[in-house]
């Protein structure tokens, strides 16, 4: 068995948020510098990229890393590099309805879709609903 | 009383018999592309002219 390698505090920024990541366990197998097969365990953790906004929990669709490694025949311990890659899952749409507080005595009036967004960009479909006096209650 | 429901800003209609003044509740759900949806309700006060207020 090789030389355990473990490698801490590797970053890789994509847009909007950072990936912190670290190899939680490493381990090469006849030996790392004699070009055997070394295989490493990920693990990572979203943070907003100021460390004070709070980022929603959001899915990682795919996630590619690469490693390239640095070390001699019985070097302890070995040297590495991690790079990380992330494309972020779909969020869910924002939906405001509006206006709050419409009141008058004269309808027809008409409801709209205030500060309505999807973060993906997509199409939205709506669908309004009267919501009965009776379930209000 | 919702027209076009489906659409961004529906038109509210209250057929007005002396009794139709209160709250009225709407609950609006959108959907993306993807099937993710979010909702949100909005409640409109409305005033009888024949309660004269």
């Amino acid at each position: 068995m090789g030389t355990p390698v473990n490698v801490k505090g590797i970053t890789a920024t994509e847009t909007g948020a950072v990936l912190n990541g670290m190899i939680a366990s490493a381990e090469g197998a006849g030996g790392v510098s004699q070009g055997g097969l070394m295989t490493a365990t990920l693990g990572f953790a979203l943070q907003s990229p100021d460390a004070t906004t709070s980022v929603a929990p959001a899915t990682l669709s795919t996630v590619d890393g690469s490693i390239a490694g640095v070390g001699s025949l019985n070097a302890n311990p070995g040297r590495g590099s991690l790079k990380l890659t992330g494309e972020k899952g779909a969020k869910l749409p924002l939906a405001v309805a509006g206006p709050k507080g419409q009141q008058g005595c004269t309808p027809p009036f008409s409801l709209s879709t205030q500060k309505l967004s999807d973060p993906n960009g997509g199409a939205l479909t709506y669908k309004w609903a009267l919501i009965p006096a009776l379930a209000r209650a | 009383m919702l027209q076009d429901a489906a659409m961004a800003s529906p038109l509210v209609t209250i057929f007005d018999n002396g009794s139709a003044f209160g709250n009225y509740t709407f609950h609006l759900t959108v959907t993306n592309p993807a099937g993710l949806s979010s909702s949100d309700t909005v409640t409109s006060d409305y005033e009888s002219c024949q309660s004269g207020q």
